[in-house]
């Protein structure tokens, strides 16, 4: 897996550089500011980027968006010291398919992050009561009993293609109840639909690590 | 009325979370099980060593209240 880091704390970037090559993942670039880090993503093309949010001055959700905006193709994990909840919310609106917290091991964010590189999504569990504890005051519309299934297997860690295999119904037809549910969620990505139907309760949070989907 | 106490705690805490993951990180590699080479090991407990020290400046530096 080929990753660009951007981190504005040397010694943590440094730091992340050499954990993460010990974990058999190799850092092809490092930037420590928004501008350096869109340039070594356009140039290099990583299978991820991994962004700090905290960039210094910039922001790196506002890179995120920026980046995805000229290539919805790329895959972007957000890292993070704050749980914060608006910080999560406003990560995920941003479209990154990955949210990591710093709590987590080197080993816990290279397994992450290849689940973005795989196409994806990845929430910290550490996150799962910011998830579950933030109530809506507007009430959003039902998910149908087939869309809440679907978006409970995606939370499991199953791709789109093992969620039609599982309730044997075709890969379009899975897609098709994707998107409904994102469209009744008013989320951006796939990730963010299961943040918000987690929040909502109209799923249950999985059992293992990590709330993620591969789809 | 923001309380500024709390918002100081709870941007020492984030503040030190960044320092915090490079102890964690080189704490768990000298520990480990895999060979290092003495250049390595120097190497890492000085990277474990001065993200102590910034974290011990965070928290000398931080204004509570």
């Amino acid at each position: 897996m080929r990753l660009v880091l951007i981190e504005d704390h040397q010694a943590l970037r440094e730091g992340l550089e050499l954990l993460l090559d010990r974990e058999g993942c190799s850092v092809v670039g490092t930037a420590g500011t928004a501008d350096e880090g869109r340039r070594l993503v356009e140039e290099l093309a990583p299978d991820v980027a991994l962004v700090d949010i905290r960039l210094g001055e910039d922001d790196g959700i506002a890179l995120t968006r920026r980046l995805l905006d000229d290539d919805p193709r790329r895959r972007i994990m957000l890292y993070t010291g704050s749980s914060d909840e608006e910080l999560l919310f406003s990560g995920l609106d941003s479209g990154a398919q990955g949210y990591a917290l710093k709590d987590g091991s080197p080993r816990e964010l290279v397994e992450a992050l290849e689940q973005v590189a795989r196409g994806g999504s990845y929430v910290d569990p550490r996150l799962r009561p910011a998830l579950l504890s933030r109530r809506s005051t507007e009430r959003l519309p039902s998910l149908s009993n087939r869309e809440r299934e679907v978006l409970d297997l995606l939370a499991q860690g199953l791709t789109g293609e093992q969620v039609a295999e599982r309730l044997v119904l075709s890969a379009e037809t899975i897609k098709t109840h994707i998107r409904n549910a994102m469209t009744k969620l008013e989320a951006h990505t796939r990730v963010h639909a299961i943040a918000i139907a987690l929040r909502e309760g109209f799923i249950s949070p999985p059992d293992d690590a990590g709330i993620g989907s591969r789809a | 009325m923001p309380d500024p106490e709390i918002d100081g705690l709870a941007q020492l805490r984030h503040d030190l979370r960044t320092p915090l993951t490079v102890v964690i990180g080189f704490a768990e590699i000298l520990s480990g099980e895999r060979p290092l080479t003495d250049d390595e090991r120097r190497d890492y407990a000085e990277r474990v060593l001065s993200a102590g020290i910034e974290m011990r400046g965070l928290i000398d530096s931080a204004r509570l209240g």
